[in-house]
């Protein structure tokens, strides 16, 4: 299956390794675009669908939080699994995140491995869910 | 949630890193000379459970490394310095969140890391290792609330 995302993280530089990361896990993409906070991310998904959000949190301007409220505002959007990337891996952190919609979860550092496995296991649970 | 002390929090967390996102290992406890002008120093200060601010300082050439490995740059040379800064702001973050996830269950706040003189910020808890190539050290100073010790 060919997945097309949304990479949302004020770096470039982390959203280059990101996407690096994703070619080395051996995911097909065919599409990758890229937002550097909420704000720029949700003009993208006026523009694109896209299969799959990973997002940052602590973002300036729309940080992954209220993004992520957006989305689940959103009567398509809410629909698009997201994954939060943060270098916040406290147990409080990850359990409010899943509280606001995010689906999978993974902190950074991570490996190619780490990536790909909470892909799929997201992916797995949508396509059951009929959402791709 | 395990807590360690915060020694043992910067040496795990360097390891982790360095291993998972550029490829690199490190040993800890060697001096890193940071009496060169182009060595890059960051600091990023943290907010929620606790308050403070983590310093990373690199040398000029482990630095340049650091930047190709985490970006797939093959001439380590070829990473301009505006992008080599961005990189080490990158795992300025990163060790920071480590360290801080080892240390507490809350959530925490990070700010975005500025560029620092080499050795300005290096105060309260340090930590040194040597890269093959150059140096890193890592301190980490508390500025308020109970998660300060050691």
């Amino acid at each position: 299956m060919r997945l097309s995302f949304l990479i949302v993280d004020d770096s470039p530089a982390m959203r280059s390794f990101i996407r690096r990361v994703l070619n080395l896990s051996g995911i097909e993409v065919s599409e990758c675009y890229q937002a550097g906070d909420g704000v720029e991310a949700l003009s993208v998904l006026e523009r694109e669908w896209v299969d799959l959000i990973l997002t940052d949190i602590n973002m300036p301007g729309m940080n992954g939080e209220e993004f992520v409220r957006r989305l689940e505002a959103h009567e398509l959007w809410k629909t698009i699994p997201v994954i939060v990337v943060s270098t916040d891996s406290t147990e409080t952190r990850i359990r409010s995140m899943q509280l606001l919609g995010a689906r999978g979860y993974v902190k950074k550092p991570f490996t190619p491995e780490d990536i790909r496995a909470e892909i799929e296991r997201v992916i797995a649970a949508s396509v059951e869910k009929g959402a791709i | 949630m395990t807590r360690v002390a915060t020694p043992q929090a910067i040496e795990e967390s360097v390891a982790e890193v360095l291993d998972r996102m550029f490829f690199a290992e490190s040993v800890p406890d060697v001096a890193v000379d940071c009496g060169k002008p182009d060595s890059i120093s960051m600091s990023v200060e943290f907010r929620g459970a606790a308050l403070g601010r983590i310093t990373v300082t690199v040398s000029a050439e482990s630095a340049q490394r650091l930047a190709a490995d985490f970006l797939g740059i093959e001439e380590a040379a070829s990473a301009d310095g505006d992008t080599v800064t961005a990189v080490i702001g990158e795992l300025t973050n990163m060790v920071c969140g480590a360290v801080l996830s080892r240390k507490s269950s809350g959530p925490f706040t990070l700010g975005t890391p500025p560029r620092n003189g080499c050795g300005e910020g290096e105060k309260g808890i340090c930590r040194s290792f040597d890269l093959g190539d150059g140096g890193l050290r890592v301190c980490l100073e508390y500025s308020g609330s109970g998660e300060a010790e050691e």
